[in-house]
């Protein structure tokens, strides 16, 4: 029953995103008006058979309907209902059917925002590619990827039930749907590129639309990427939350691409800087979701998160080679549309700031593909199986990711018009005495790992560059500095806030972090860089999915901690689950190494000890948060210098607020676009 | 619109072959990649195959002392364990059945582990093999072993013929030991 | 030219009131700079002292790759094969070896993948130079494009422009609003030709929508385009569902095991061709374990036997070699490898040139790969020349 729903589901999704496809093809080649309704309408069909399917699989997992193959692996009867939920993004099959899902929201709503916008030929050439896409990832459900294949032979009466590690930590069901949205919903700010350069459409509407899209991508991948790093942290048991490793890899390809879009398209609206650097970097970041799911979904590199193996890798490697080919081909074709814009005065004007900027992100990009895809090289060139480690991303990309730091405080206060060196050594005064200070107090305080201090010198320089931005932006101007402060325009400052947190916590928790193991008799206690543990003994919890064996640990006779080892269901390998104890100051993470091989016997506790590990996941939040306020933040503030000219900062020079408002945005708000077109066009049927 | 700014910059002959160059680098690539054999978890040769062992010799979790030169003339499977290790468990009975066919000797090494729990193992699928302590797992080192069990082949004359991850059965020990026979070691 | 233009905008700032003068500025970010710089390099020049036998083993424990875990050093690990190395390192160090001596003796038992980064020698330096090459090279375009930016800039004379304004004294006379209108809009006007049309020709007034498009809207109401787009409809869905129906027919009956197995094949496979024979036989073996019936697997799995049994003279290999092979043709009819073998086994035990001969061209009609033609070829025009009497022409070998 399940299995005929969800393959109906699928059946109608692929054949109604075809038809889809055709119809807008014929729609914008035959220029028959008329079949853009019909194609509209399958695209939503497609959507809708997408929903069918998710439902269909949901109903399998959750009621144990062991006759589908993949419930049958991926859930057991004791499988608790969350996990059972999550069970669909637990295995390839279900995953692309989430993929698919996603994306078909995304394409729902593409199509209602582009309602009014019916006959232009940007919007259907945007829904073209969507659907394109679509029909693609609703393709390979039906060959190699399918979910609802059945159970061969006789249907078992118990399913293996889900990976250990998957069903360990409720994070799981948030953090793969998040990530998804991140990534598939890049998807359509590349479609509304590629359909304003196919429709040679000159309205600012669909770059507006796609840089909007595409920071709800960028917030979304964020928190994803974040919540990926917190479950590895929080389940793993190795005290780490990132290893370079290919799956994580290819979620941060895309990422740091969609940054490099971000302010590349910013500095277009502003400043009227070209297109080129926006357009490359949109369409390299849609290209790097997919060669990243060719990564992890091929089984061609060795990966913690590898899926199988299975044909699905020559279907995706084709997919990514044809989005780079077209995506290449249409912008060598209108190169000169893109590389048109105003000139720069000054080598310091914002534009070239951020120019610097995305050819760092891009250099940063680069070398984790290197990284990521060197084994493969090498096992072809030299025949040897190598690594490539984390020591490798670090030292290259560290270096880089100093000057953003200085990018990031030198590029807010610059105009786009450029700024004299002494105006700008002025402006950025109060961070440069800020960072001489605390460079200053780490020596005197005995810093003494150059690294780390250039680390700190920079952040506090950086930080407080972006700090005295937003006061100046918020307070003195006659308005309510609170709704001054949550303006559109300061969500990038809040974002750069959030990098700056996150670098801080990632040098101090990976320089100052103590990491040791204690072999501890029931009762005895042990200080351990200041912090006391103590080992009361252990218990064992048995639930329908899973035994444990718990160990009980106080924390400076405080906190109880409960690091566990644990068996699920019909998995033999044991998994350790640890216990965290957070603080703003400080991490103490206790894992149980080894249990007690006889009754009253020792244990073997793992202790690391990271200071300032919370705020990783507090910056990154903030981070994510700053692209969120950029699009609901309040929109305009009225502010008294505006009124009279003065300028925020006292060298009376002009800010960009002045820069930009006398040329006018050249996209507005949506808001506005359908109130407008729906006044203008009789066309709406 | 505004045709001279944008074209005065670079010439369009120029951006199609840099676009034609990338083009073909993304296709170099792609292809390369797709032609890959899979290799996550890719068995990798050992780079002591086909060399001398590496000396085994130490107290056995019996008590006594042992050392692998004294097999010297014999095939020997040197079988990395541990009490603690769930897939040893299920390869113990097919080493005792190659021990007892004759073929060759079975020297095992007890990775990581206490002597108590690894006599108790032995004796528990009557396993009257040597069993050289290692509870530091330096001997492994030396032989790069991973994760037991791992096992080796040694030639009569000493040289490491295959190493094996995950459990052995009996008949395929046989096989190889055939096998090398007929390759002259 | 742009200094100029700095110091034009400069100059109008100095009649606003500052709050820093001049010299202090320059005090300021001086003593900034000394700080800064001072205790940097100081730090760079005390860290460079001799590391302690302790901070040696941390730097080494990061150096290494657990064996036993994906992505991890040795020092993030604690598998008991991670403790292993972590205790070697620590008596290597006290026994004062020096770190490329014991690099070189985890490489000798462990090989290059014990390594956590790959060695920076020979032909690996290339990964640890490509990415210094690809900055600079980056640095470079773009600095020449920004370069050529201003140049642009420049002859459209939008420089000279802002200096004549910036020295306009009586600008300033103009208060606060001086300043907006010096940057902004006197550049505007100067390439207003250009680019800021441009930018206020986009401001979407109307949707772009070309007039064809919106005529044929109307036409398009007709009944025949309708029924057009009703056919056009109902096609796609018949080619769907049989196309559908299909498709879950084949993932149905080909559903899981595929990928374990092939790997390990392919490796063996390899391993038969480089002549690893033990090596082959002990991954062969590991796929008949999962699936006792895979073709491949049985029919090279016999070739090695059989060839073996050859070197040893053992007829009971040669046999087992032989029916191995004929239960991977009894499973895949038309499997080339298997034929191939088949014909070499025939020539081998019956001298039997006819039955080879057939079973030959049987696996050239399959229309193996390559290589295994090449391979076999060769061993089957061999194998031919040393049966008295027998040209070595079975076939033309394409």
């Amino acid at each position: 029953m399940n299995a005929e729903l969800g393959r109906i589901g699928i059946l109608i999704s692929l054949v109604a995103s075809l038809a889809a496809v055709g119809l807008f093809l014929v729609a914008l080649l035959k220029k028959r008006v008329g079949a853009i309704r019909h194609a509209r309408s399958f695209a939503l069909l497609s959507v809708f058979g997408v929903t069918v399917s998710t439902f269909a699989i949901e109903r399998a997992l959750v009621s144990h309907d062991f006759s589908i193959a993949f419930v049958a692996q991926n859930n057991s009867k004791e499988t608790p209902l969350l996990f059972s939920i999550s069970g669909m993004w637990s295995a390839l099959q279900g995953s692309i059917l989430l993929w698919a899902l996603i994306l078909g929201i995304n394409l729902a709503a593409l199509i209602f925002l582009t309602r009014v916008r019916k006959l232009e030929a940007a919007s259907n050439w945007a829904l073209l590619v969507t659907s394109v896409t679509m029909a693609f990832f609703v393709a390979m459900m039906f060959g190699p990827a399918n979910p609802f294949a059945l159970t061969q032979g006789t249907i078992p009466p118990d399913g293996l039930g889900p990976n250990p590690l998957l069903q360990n930590y409720p994070l799981v069901a948030v953090h793969p749907p998040l990530l998804y949205l991140g990534f598939v919903s890049i998807t359509i700010p590349f479609a509304l590129w590629i359909g304003a350069l196919l429709a040679k459409d000159r309205s600012g509407f669909y770059r507006e639309l796609a840089r909007r899209w595409a920071i709800i991508s960028f917030s979304s991948l964020t928190l994803g990427i974040t919540l990926g790093a917190w479950w590895s942290y929080q389940v793993l048991g190795w005290g780490g939350f990132w290893a370079w490793d290919p799956v994580e890899n290819a979620a941060l390809m895309p990422w740091l691409f969609l940054v490099a879009y971000l302010h590349s398209a910013f500095a277009e609206k502003r400043a009227g800087s070209g297109q080129l650097w926006s357009y490359a970097s949109i369409t390299s970041a849609f290209a790097f979701t997919i060669l990243g799911t060719y990564f992890t979904r091929s089984g061609v590199l060795q990966s913690v998160h590898a899926f199988s193996s299975s044909t699905l890798g020559d279907i995706l490697i084709s997919f990514f080679l044809l989005v780079c080919l077209v995506s290449i081909y249409l912008g060598v074709s209108n190169f000169s549309l893109l590389s048109q814009r105003r000139p720069g005065s000054s080598w310091s004007s914002r534009t070239n700031l951020i120019k610097i900027n995305n050819v760092v992100f891009a250099a940063i990009v680069l070398i984790v593909l290197l990284g990521t895809v060197f084994p493969l090289f090498a096992s072809a060139l030299f025949g040897q199986v190598i690594t490539v480690g984390a020591p490798y991303f670090n030292s290259y990309v560290a270096p880089l990711g100093a000057l953003l730091l200085v990018l990031m405080a030198i590029a807010p206060v610059v105009p786009y018009r450029g700024l004299p060196w002494r105006s700008l050594l002025e402006r950025l005064t109060f961070a440069g005495v800020v960072a001489g200070v605390v460079g200053a107090i780490s020596v005197a305080l005995g810093l003494a790992r150059p690294g780390l201090f250039g680390v700190f010198v920079l952040a506090a320089f950086s930080a407080s560059a972006t700090v005295e931005q937003l006061v100046r932006r918020s307070f003195g101007h006659g308005i309510n500095p609170f709704r001054a402060l949550l303006a559109r325009k300061n969500g990038g400052l809040l974002s750069h806030l959030g990098v700056v947190m996150v670098a801080v916590a990632l040098a101090s928790a990976t320089s100052f972090g103590h990491k040791g193991q204690l072999r501890l008799n029931p009762g005895q206690s042990r200080d351990f860089f200041g912090e006391k543990i103590s080992y009361l003994g252990t218990k064992t919890v048995v639930t329908p999915a899973q035994t444990s064996l718990v160990a009980l640990v106080t924390l400076n006779g405080r906190e109880l901690m409960q690091p566990a080892i644990s068996q699920f269901g019909s998995y033999t390998q044991p998994v350790g689950s640890p216990a965290v104890s957070a603080e703003l100051t400080k991490d103490v993470y206790l894992t149980l190494d080894q249990p007690p091989t006889r009754v009253g016997g020792p244990v073997l506790i793992g202790i690391i000890i990271q200071p300032m590990i919370d705020w990783l996941w507090i910056g990154a939040s903030v981070i994510s948060l700053g692209g969120f306020l950029s699009i609901f933040g309040f929109r305009k503030i009225q502010t008294k210098r505006l009124r009279d000219g003065g300028a925020g900062f006292p060298d009376g020079l002009p800010h960009d607020d002045e820069v930009e408002r006398d040329k006018g945005p050249s996209g507005f708000p949506l808001g506005d676009v359908d109130a407008e077109v729906a006044g203008s066009g009789g066309f709406r049927r | 619109m505004s045709a001279p700014m944008a074209n005065a910059r670079t010439g369009s002959s120029g951006i199609k072959w840099f676009g034609g160059a990338i083009a073909a680098v993304l296709l170099a690539f792609s292809i390369f990649v797709a032609t890959r054999s899979p290799a996550s978890n890719a068995i990798e040769a050992s780079p002591i195959v086909e060399h001398v062992a590496p000396a085994i010799s130490g107290p056995t979790v019996a008590g006594g002392r042992f050392a692998l030169r004294s097999y010297r003339g014999k095939f020997v499977l040197v079988n990395f364990f541990a009490s603690w290790c769930a897939s040893c468990a299920i390869e113990e009975p097919q080493l005792v059945r190659f021990s007892k066919s004759g073929i060759g000797k079975v020297l095992a090494v007890d990775f990581q582990d206490e002597n108590g729990p690894a006599r108790v193992f032995l004796s528990r699928y009557g396993a009257s093999w040597p069993a050289v302590a290692d509870p530091n797992g330096q001997i492994a080192i030396k032989w790069g072993v991973s994760a037991p069990p791992e096992s080796f082949l040694i030639s009569p004359s000493g040289v490491v013929l295959t190493k094996i991850v995950g459990p052995v059965t009996a008949k395929e020990l046989r096989i190889l030991v055939q096998v090398a026979k007929a390759n002259g070691y | 030219m742009v200094t100029s233009t700095s110091e034009g905008v400069s100059q109008v700032d100095t009649k606003k009131k500052r709050f820093l003068a001049g010299g202090a500025l320059m005090a300021i970010w001086g003593a900034i700079a000394v700080v800064i710089l001072g205790s940097f390099i100081f730090l760079v020049l005390s860290s460079t002292t001799a590391s302690s036998d302790a901070q040696r083993v941390v730097r080494l424990e990061g150096e290494f790759k657990c064996p036993s875990c994906i992505d991890l050093s040795v020092a993030e690990s604690s598998a008991a094969s991670s403790i292993s190395i972590k205790t070697f390192i620590k008596n290597e160090v006290a026994q004062g070896v020096s770190d490329a001596q014991i690099k070189d003796q985890l490489v000798a038992s462990y090989g290059n993948s014990i390594l956590f980064t790959p060695p920076k020698s020979g032909a690996y330096l290339v990964i640890w130079a490509l990415p210094i090459g690809l900055v600079l090279l980056l640095a470079f375009f773009s600095l020449r494009s920004m370069l050529s930016q201003k140049d642009a800039a420049l002859a459209r004379g939008v420089g000279n422009l802002e200096d004549a304004v910036g020295e306009d004294e009586n600008l300033s006379a103009l208060g606060v609003s001086g300043d907006l209108n010096l940057s902004s809009i006197p550049l505007g006007d100067a390439i207003s030709s250009n680019k800021t049309r441009a930018i206020s020709d986009t401001r979407p007034d109307r949707p772009a929508i070309s007039r064809s498009f919106s005529r044929s809207l109307r036409r398009a109401t007709s009944s025949t385009k309708r029924r057009y787009l009703a056919l056009f409809g109902a096609i796609f869905c018949i080619a769907g569902v049989g196309l559908g129906v299909y498709s879950f027919e084949q993932s149905r009956s080909q559903a899981a095991n595929l990928s374990l197995e092939s790997r390990e094949l392919s490796q063996a496979i390899g391993y038969t061709y480089s002549g690893q024979d033990v090596s082959a036989l002990r991954l062969l073996s590991l796929v008949l374990r999962q699936d006792p019936y895979q073709p491949q697997a049985l029919a090279y799995q016999g070739w090695l036997l059989f060839q073996a049994g050859v070197k040893t003279k053992a007829p009971t290999l040669v046999q087992k070699g032989e029916q191995l092979v004929l239960e991977a043709i009894a499973i895949q009819p038309h499997y080339a490898d298997a034929h191939g073998f088949l014909s070499m086994i025939d020539l081998y035990i019956y001298h039997e040139t006819t039955q080879a001969k057939k079973q030959f061209n049987e696996f050239l009609a399959d229309s193996p790969s390559s290589t295994i033609r090449t391979d076999l070829s060769a061993a089957y025009k061999a194998a031919l020349s040393a049966i008295p009497g027998q040209s070595a022409k079975p076939t033309t070998v394409p």
